[in-house]
């Protein structure tokens, strides 16, 4: 073979030429088909909402097993997984180390919305956090536990009267009688400003909704110098930040109807609405007007409305809440009453207010937080018997403030403000002599003496406070000095009222706390009328001692026990019997044992409350003293509620006071010239109505769709209908009397949906 | 606001608890109707008449008749209805007894007393005025009462208290009302039925555009469709009694001005 031997011959290099084509076809084909199957490649994406309520499942693992692919929802529930090949696949949601939730999905540029039921939690403990709080005591309410304690009717001044060291109100009202304090001496704040009505009627139901809240934090005394000059307890209302996305809520229960809306407007800013109105007023009217005597014009009917807006950005954070309410109840007494022929005709009571409270924290420095506060309220109230009894109460109350909280210091923070309180009125009225004795106000209207006072009043009051709080022992010992000073145009002096608490964790989940304070109060605006009350009023008083233990035994499970001592100076009071002008002879004091114990996990609330509570007054010097209208020895109050399944959540509450003491009618002399019977009155306070007990329960109900929830419940007040004695009424000479017994058992339906 | 929430609490209760007390238009025992001063507001210087009113279940069946005994106590000085009338000074009170229910005294006999009580209450109107925020002399009326306790043996008791203002010598006083009659719908009454009854004022007294009438009215037996009624409201309706025989009701006139009369009529119910 020559060298041609050794070069490939023609035909082999053909075929060498065909095969490397042939590849090269193939690569190419293989290139374009590539390409032509990416470009056909699309994503598949879902959101995860929480099946009922919409809010987003955030974080959960979500998985392609037969591509090997998995990611993570985001902040909005969504999750997505790019340029798959179109078509369907199952795909799995981890939503527990051991539960998955299979779906088949389909690609495509749509991103549809999975409303998915999570398994409810194993670990049910929920951690009772530590408190951050400066005062000795503190009991704090969650919306949710506002929303469904027994017998509470999910209205957070019910739900307060749980707490130890609260008295059962007459007909369990809506009344915050602390410590010995009567109802006046106690405030409730709402973005840390004072509300001029907390309660329609006074007593029937809170006039704002639980969806508006996001805590209710109660100081049963020794509060903070900030907190207002009240000689009883405080219940400050915290609103909660609207939520990013719409949601709304309708209600109806037995009493009124709501609607309550809230989402966002832009990325900072958010907002919620509310309104609620009553229909109790069409049944009442239907029932009352049967009685012969009487005509109800307007049965009690109430409306309350919120809005709240809400900007959030870095350092800045603005809250803007208007909100009011509306009462009226009038009735056409068609005869003269028989036992006080005074009141005859139209009987009226009307109250109304509107408020706006903007709240402005920004950070100044980052050691230096400030708060601008301004609110304004506009509140009239009308109240009329016939021609005999007329009140109008009409104006307004302006509050500036600011506030500086600096921290100064690793161990030293201060907190500092300065205010002003503007309150222009106009006060027109046709009374008696206003009287606190007990002989005055069982008088009939017949058988006294009508005074008259026509009046524009314009009080100003400049307040100031400052508190350091001063850390010591690696921040386990916290002590407060602090004094809240203020002076009333209206009444002349200065009130300076010195306050120190002294907290100390002796172990980690164990706060040793004492506290002492004076609390200065202002006289009501008509104690201080000339004419009906007296303008020489002073400041009135109350000395507020305090010590006491916390621990956390777990996570789940606190106990509080506090110990307090109360002395009230400068008491606005008039003596009995005397017809006799207000003084400031007024004296008093109380004192008790508080005693909390919480459990709370997800499944189960637990909570035993005692108190042990003596409280007494005194009219003047030369008086006798007595029990307090409102001196409940023991109170207990036991609630259990738990939550079987995401549907159903059973709950009880047992309640049980000492009877209030009352003034007993000893007889009577029927006085002539108004053809009425005026009794003769016992020792003040020296009987007892029999105690009270009552058993409520609350069954819940949960229909949970994708996207809304149904909720029936069933609130039973009174569930074994005892007879729980509320009053002792007497016959037109005073000669026979009878107890007055309160509501029986009580079943009230309520149903609300939730989107 | 407290005052009409109490007012409303207490008609829910009453409402919702059984209560079979007497009422007061009831007349089932030994009581004092009304006390009528003569003149309604006395100057100084006048003699002052008092007669009471009474309904006695023993007059009403004769076969049993009693008379009663009369304890009257006048108070120169009155801390007024809230006070329950208590006087000013153990000092300035008064007592008399009398077997009729009548009592007429001179205010001139007593001038030591009121002398006396002037002075002090000269000395004193500052501090009277702080407490109690009223002046007192006899331009707005010296404040005095009378109260009446009438026993009547072995039946029982009553007991009423009357108001009233001493003014100065040229004070005028208001009148009485004076009752001419009550009126029946129907002359013939039976058992269970319903009946309009009016009562009827003296024209002069009607007069009065300052007066508010209130009318009480009372009976034996039977039941009142209201038991107070005011204003030009002068009739009422009257259930009459299940059973025949005799009846008594009776109307108590007040006329706002510390003016008062009281007038009874006999009815005699028939079987059907």
């Amino acid at each position: 073979m020559g060298a041609s031997s050794l070069r490939p011959n023609e035909s082999e290099s053909a075929l060498l030429l065909k095969i490397k084509a042939f590849f090269f076809f193939l690569l190419f084909a293989s290139a374009v088909i590539a390409q032509a199957e990416e470009s056909d490649r699309v994503p598949l994406s879902a959101r995860l909402l929480q099946k009922g309520d919409r809010q987003p499942l955030v974080g959960l693992q979500v998985q392609i097993p037969q591509l090997f692919l998995e990611t993570w929802t985001d902040e909005s529930g969504a999750f997505s997984f790019e340029a798959l090949p179109p078509g369907q696949y199952r795909v799995q949601i981890l939503v527990s180390d051991d539960q998955i939730i299979e779906q088949t999905l389909s690609t495509g540029s749509n991103t549809p919305v999975l409303y998915l039921e999570l398994p409810e939690d194993k670990d049910d403990l929920v951690v009772l956090g530590k408190r951050p709080s400066k005062e000795v005591t503190r009991h704090t309410l969650t919306t949710e536990e506002i929303k469904t304690l027994p017998g509470a009717n999910g209205d957070v001044i019910q739900a307060v009267q749980n707490f130890p060291g609260v008295a059962r109100s007459s007909l369990n009202s809506g009344q915050l009688i602390v410590r010995g304090s009567s109802a006046e001496d106690s405030s409730v704040f709402l973005l840390g400003q004072p509300i001029p009505l907390f309660e329609h009627f006074g007593a029937v139901r809170a006039i704002f909704p639980s969806e508006i809240i996001d805590s209710a934090l109660f100081y049963p005394g020794n509060f903070a110098a900030d907190r207002g000059p009240y000689m009883g307890g405080i219940l400050n209302v915290q609103p909660r930040t609207p939520q990013a996305q719409f949601h709304g809520r309708i209600e109806a229960d037995f009493f009124d109807a709501g609607l309550f809306l809230e989402g966002p407007i832009t990325d900072h800013l958010r907002f919620a609405a509310g309104i609620r109105r009553s229909y109790i007023d069409l049944l009442l009217s239907k029932l009352m007007n049967e009685y012969s005597e009487l005509d109800l014009i307007v049965a009690p009917r109430y409306y309350d409305y919120q809005l709240m807006l809400d900007w959030q950005q870095t350092d800045h954070h603005i809250k803007v809440m208007f909100f009011g309410s509306d009462d009226a109840l009038k009735l056409l007494l068609n005869e003269p009453l028989s036992s006080d022929p005074a009141i005859q005709g139209q009987a009226q009571y009307e109250s109304h207010f509107d408020q706006i409270i903007a709240q402005w924290d920004s950070a100044l420095t980052d050691r230096i937080d400030q708060t601008l506060s301004l609110s304004v309220n506009r509140n009239s109230t009308n109240y009329r018997i016939s021609d005999s009894l007329r009140l109008t109460l009409e104006g307004y109350e302006l509050n500036i403030g600011d506030e500086i909280k600096w921290a100064m210091a690793s161990h030293l923070d201060l907190h500092t403000g300065l205010s002003i309180k503007l309150e222009p009125y106009e006060l027109k009225a046709k009374s008696p002599l206003l009287s606190q004795g007990i002989t005055a106000s069982s008088t009939p209207l017949s058988a006294q003496e009508l005074l008259q006072t026509n009046r524009d009043l314009f009080y100003y009051t400049p307040i100031f406070f400052t508190e350091a709080e001063l850390h010591f022992l690696d921040r386990k010992l916290l002590i407060i000095p602090g004094i809240r000073a203020e002076r009333s145009s209206g009444i002349h002096e200065i009130a300076a009222d010195p306050r120190l608490s002294v907290l100390c964790h002796i172990t980690p989940s164990t706060l040793l706390k004492a506290a002492a304070g004076r609390y200065s109060q202002p006289p009501s605006l008509l104690a201080l009328d000339p004419v009906l009350g007296n303008d020489h009023l002073k400041y009135q008083h109350s000395m507020h001692y305090s010590a006491g233990v916390e621990h956390q035994w777990t996570e789940s499970f606190t106990s509080d026990l506090t110990l307090f001592y109360k002395t009230f100076s400068n008491l606005v009071a008039s003596e009995e019997g005397r017809n006799a002008r207000y003084t400031n002879d007024g004296t008093g004091n109380s004192y008790g044992l508080e005693a909390l114990i919480r459990y709370r996990s997800k499944k189960l609330l637990g909570w035993l409350s005692y108190s042990l509570m003596k409280a007494n007054r005194k009219d003047s010097d030369q008086g006798k003293t007595y029990p307090f209208d409102h001196d409940q020895t023991h109170l207990i109050t036991a609630i259990a509620q738990y939550q079987l399944n995401r549907n159903w959540t059973f709950g009880l509450r047992w309640r049980y006071a000492t009877g209030d003491p009352y003034t007993a009618y000893t007889g009577s002399i029927h006085d002539n010239d108004s053809d009425t019977w005026l009794p003769y009155i016992s020792d003040k306070n020296a009987y007892r109505l029999s105690s009270y007990h009552q058993l409520d329960i609350r069954i819940d109900h949960r229909w949970i769709f994708d996207q809304w929830i149904l909720t029936a419940y069933l609130d039973l007040q009174n569930a074994y209908n005892h007879h729980n004695v509320e009053a002792i009424t007497y016959s037109y000479d005073y000669t026979d009397q009878t107890e007055l017994t309160g509501l029986p058992i009580i079943p009230s339906l309520g149903i609300k949906g939730e989107f | 606001m407290r005052a009409l929430l109490l007012f409303h609490c207490t008609y829910a209760m009453i409402g919702c608890n059984e209560i079979d007390f007497s009422t007061q238009d009831s007349l089932d025992r030994y009581r004092v109707i009304a006390l009528q001063a003569t003149p309604v507001e006395p100057t100084y210087r006048d003699e002052i008449q008092f007669h009471a009113f009474t309904f006695n279940p023993t007059l009403f069946n004769r076969e049993i008749a009693q008379t009663a005994e009369y304890h009257w106590t006048v108070c120169l000085l009155t801390l007024g209805s809230t006070a329950r009338y208590l006087c000013a000074d153990p000092r300035l009170e008064l007592s008399f007894t009398t077997d009729a229910p009548d009592l007429s005294f001179n205010l001139s006999d007593y001038s030591e007393e009121l002398q006396s009580l002037y002075a002090v209450l000269n000395d004193r109107m500052d501090e009277w005025s702080a407490i109690t925020g009223e002046t007192i002399d006899l331009k707005t009326g010296i404040p005095m009462s009378i109260t009446l306790k009438a026993q009547l043996k072995d039946v029982g008791e009553d007991q009423i208290v009357k108001g009233f203002r001493v003014f100065g010598e040229d004070h005028i006083s208001p009148s009485n009302p004076v009752i001419t009659h009550i009126a029946l719908s129907q002359e013939q009454l039976y058992t269970g039925e319903v009946i309009t009854t009016e009562c009827h004022l003296s024209d002069s007294t009607r007069a009065s555009v300052t007066e508010h009438f209130q009318y009480s009215w009372y009976a034996t037996s039977g039941a009142w469709q209201y038991m107070v009624r005011a204003g030009q409201n002068n009739s009422n309706q009257l259930t009459l009694p299940d059973f025949s025989g005799p009846m008594l009701i009776m109307v108590a006139v007040r006329n706002g001005l510390g003016g008062v009369d009281v007038l009874e009529k006999e009815l005699q119910i028939l079987g059907r």
